[in-house]
């Protein structure tokens, strides 16, 4: 039985179409990115999924339970980030914790350890006794992922986990979230900012003014949708125009392009002959720095398969 | 979920005593009072020359009065800026989604943030024991005043927070809140003052005629505390018939704003139905148990019979039309068959729609108008029988105009404003005649009888048979065929808008 599933959710306002007849199924242990421009429709599934906004029409499924029937049962298997948050600020860390321990019904022996672990997997130990207003940003957001945490839910709905923190933060929840991959925990986590989510999921959705463009995992819509994978390779200043000429005439090479000192290859041939490409520059006497496989994308299949409509 | 467990209680509790906050406040309130109280003391000493023990219980009582009346207003100032932000804060601090989906019910959150505003106020009023114990210290004042006082303080306290929190639920920012629990509370201040002022002459003596509901005004309450009254043959502390109205209008409040919040919604007509059907039933209990048979009584406690026939009448009227515009308007019908079947039906009534509403007024009018007629001793019965038709043709009216905009408005709230606005119409133009009459000469005249055309100036002429001397001529054609006349136009124009009502409804 999947754990997440979604059959032509759709979510109308007064004047607005907010979500169109989107669908979704995800498994257990499925890390979903949820990709798109603000506005896009992102939040809004989410809250729906999260039992805060009721669909106008369609299903939303989660553990098997109707969002719509039993929102409170939904409520317990789910843990809800949202993307602006607040806390409360006269507060200590571990009474904030166990303020939301105490609302999920924790009971109260369990709560201390419960807290502690909480605290540990978000590196916020050491701050246990401090003021919730004395933490950093970053620190909120990790406190915030923790309460997410704090009853062990099924599936983790994170809504811009990492929005507005600075490079340091934002690598620091990456890895929590990598943490909580390999924990088994399901997870829908938005984002419009791209290469924080090709490194942990196991599938993306792209959405654009509510509909869902193309969704799948990241190898499959790359496939899909740029027809190929890109290689970089990287050659002396002097031989650069000589692999430029060479390499359009190797079989399944779809252009080139150089960008920087790189040499961008859009190639549609399958692995094995992949180093084709490489024979090919070697016997033209190319002298090759580097030849590698470009890291996944997905800002290159995201600017390819949105319009930019909304933003 | 017990209290003791409920976590927005303890969250609310910690939270408000940390800082130093909390004890300004409490030094503010102990040091206001005792100030007011250290001049008052002052001054009496300048001005009187106390000698005896009268004297001592002279002062005794002026510091009982100063000293519970301050408190009476900084009770009505504090509470409803505790409770007020309770809901509308948590949305702007965004805490209220996270709140919201833990398995917390909505319930307890309510009940968190209300309980623990009322308990510090029951801590403010505990700090303040030293001071009201200058009063034993004096004499002139009994413990059980006191002790009335403190009540009736903590019962205020419980209807202003709730006011805050169901103002806070409603609202869409804390200022809004803020705003309407503030208005909504100086209204009912202002509105019961007068009660209250007549309640303090007769506490001191003064021999001014005192009316059983001083105690609605805080200030009234705790100058009440020695006062008794009769209902029934009964003698009752005088403050226990607002003590039982605060906590029920608190509770109603309390209620409301739990069903504001909550998604999926529980229903909770029938337990809203109870309680203002029990409300409505306590109001017209004490008031028409204490006014009644005060108004056969010649040169009774109130003097003037017509007056407080005038009173019973213009408060059973108005809280119709308040009752029937609430819940005779609601979201669209979906049940089937006729509206007609529909209103009627009583096993309807335990559901919170605009078409069962009617039937739910009717039989508030009549639980009323039945404790009117009991409670009215010896008066004359036909007048009130009289007055409960013209309710009903009243309540007829206004209920299927409700009904008829709940099809037709875009939203509950523009069919409610716009009932409301219709009642208030039928109210007030009528009323104008009379006052224009009153000014004018003393003969009956045609234009006399448009005062059957509102309910307020009906009833009292149907109350008040013998007040030529005070008001406008009598009727040119007699109160009971205008009454019958006034009752037939409100029956047909209530018959027109439920056939527009069910046309609408089959449009849809």
């Amino acid at each position: 039985m999947p754990l997440v599933e979604l059959v032509n959710l759709r979510k109308e306002y007064k004047n607005l179409v907010a979500v169109k007849g989107l669908s979704l199924t995800l498994e257990p242990g499925d890390i979903f990115g949820f990709i798109g421009p603000n506005g896009a429709g992102k939040t809004t599934t989410i809250k729906m999924l999260a039992t805060l906004l009721e669909p106008t029409s369609g299903i939303a499924r989660v553990d098997g339970i109707n969002v719509a029937d039993d929102p409170d049962a939904v409520r317990s298997v789910i843990g809800y980030m949202p993307d602006a948050f607040g806390v409360y600020d006269d507060f200590k860390v571990w009474e904030y914790l166990d303020f939301f321990a105490a609302a999920y019904k924790v009971p109260k022996v369990d709560r201390p350890g419960l807290i502690d672990m909480a605290l540990e997997l978000t590196t916020l130990t050491v701050k246990k006794d401090a003021y919730v207003d004395e933490l950093s940003r970053g620190m909120k957001q990790r406190l915030c992922l923790a309460k997410t945490l704090i009853h062990d839910p099924k599936v983790l709905l994170l809504d811009e986990p990492a929005s507005g923190l600075d490079p340091r933060a934002r690598i620091e929840i990456k890895e929590l979230l990598k943490e909580l991959k390999s924990m088994g925990k399901t997870i829908i986590v938005s984002s419009h900012i791209l290469p924080e989510l090709a490194d942990f999921c196991t599938s993306v959705g792209i959405i654009e003014r509510g509909e869902m463009i193309v969704a799948g995992p990241i190898e499959t819509i790359m496939q899909q949708v740029l027809g190929g994978r890109v290689l970089e390779i990287r050659v002396p200043d002097i031989d650069r125009q000589k692999a430029a000429d060479l390499l359009p005439a190797v079989e399944h090479v779809r252009s080139v392009k150089l960008i920087g000192e790189t040499l961008r290859v859009d190639y549609n041939g399958s692995l094995d002959d992949q180093s084709d490409v490489l024979l090919a520059l070697i016997h033209g006497g190319v002298r090759v720095q580097s030849f590698a496989e470009q890291e996944t994308d997905l800002e290159d299949i995201f600017l390819r398969v949105t319009k930019g409509l909304v933003a | 979920m017990r209290l003791s467990e409920n976590p927005v209680l303890t969250k609310e509790l910690r939270t408000r005593m940390r800082g130093t906050r909390a004890y300004w406040i409490i030094l503010a309130y102990v040091g206001l009072p005792s100030l007011v109280v250290l001049i008052t003391y002052i001054s009496y000493t300048a001005y009187q020359s106390p000698s005896g023990s009268q004297a001592a219980f002279q002062l005794g009582k002026v510091f009982y009065s100063t000293v519970f009346t301050i408190q009476a207003l900084l009770v009505g100032l504090i509470t409803p800026a505790l409770t007020a932000g309770g809901v509308s804060l948590e949305k702007e601090q965004r805490t209220y989604d996270l709140l919201s989906l833990t398995k917390l019910p909505h319930r307890a959150i309510i009940q968190g943030k209300l309980f623990s505003a009322t308990l510090f106020v029951a801590l403010l009023l505990t700090s303040s024991l030293p001071l009201a114990s200058l009063c034993f210290l004096l004499g002139g004042i009994a413990p059980s005043q006191v002790v009335a006082a403190y009540v009736i303080l903590l019962s205020c306290a419980f209807l202003y927070g709730s006011v805050g929190i169901a103002s806070s639920s409603v609202a869409k920012s804390t200022t809004n809140a803020t705003s309407a629990a503030y208005g909504s509370i100086l209204l009912l201040f202002f509105l019961t003052l007068p009660l209250a002022v007549m309640g303090i002459g007769r506490s001191f003596g003064a021999g001014s005629p005192g009316v059983g509901l001083t105690a609605l005004n805080p200030v009234g309450a705790v100058n009440s505390g020695n006062l008794s009254e009769l209902y029934y043959g009964i003698s009752l502390p005088a403050w226990l018939p607002a003590l039982m109205l605060n906590c029920l209008m608190g509770v109603i409040l309390t209620v409301t704003a739990i069903h504001r919040l909550e998604y999926p919604r529980t229903d909770r007509s029938p337990l809203l139905r109870l309680l203002c059907a029990g409300f409505a039933a306590v109001a017209a209990f004490f008031v028409y148990g204490f006014l009644a048979p005060r108004s056969t009584a010649a040169g009774g406690v109130l003097g003037r019979s017509v007056d407080s026939m005038m009173a019973v009448s213009i408060l059973t009227l108005c809280g119709t039309i308040v009752i029937a515009g609430i819940f005779a308007t609601g979201d669209r019908l979906t049940a089937a068959g006729s509206l007609l079947r529909l209103i009627f039906d009583p096993r309807r009534l335990r559901i919170g729609d605009a078409a069962s509403g009617f039937l739910y007024c009717v039989l508030l009018v009549l639980l009323c108008g039945a404790i009117l007629y009991i409670g009215a001793g010896t008066f004359p019965r036909t007048p009130i029988l009289k007055l409960i038709l013209l309710c009903l043709a009243f309540l007829w009216v206004i209920g299927m105009m409700g009904l008829w905009l709940s099809m037709a408005a875009r939203n509950r709230w523009s069919a409610l404003a716009t009932t409301f606005a219709f009642s208030s119409v039928l109210f007030v133009v009528p009323m104008l005649t009379l006052v224009n009459l009153g000014n004018g000469p003393k003969k009956p005249t045609t234009l006399t009888n448009l005062l059957y055309l509102s309910p307020i100036p009906a009833a009292l002429e149907l109350s008040g048979q013998d007040m030529k001397e005070i008001r406008s001529p009598q009727l040119a054609f007699g109160n009971t065929s205008f009454l019958l006349v006034t009752s037939v136009l409100y029956c047909s124009a209530g018959a027109l808008f439920l056939v527009g009502a069910e046309r609408n409804r089959r449009r849809q």
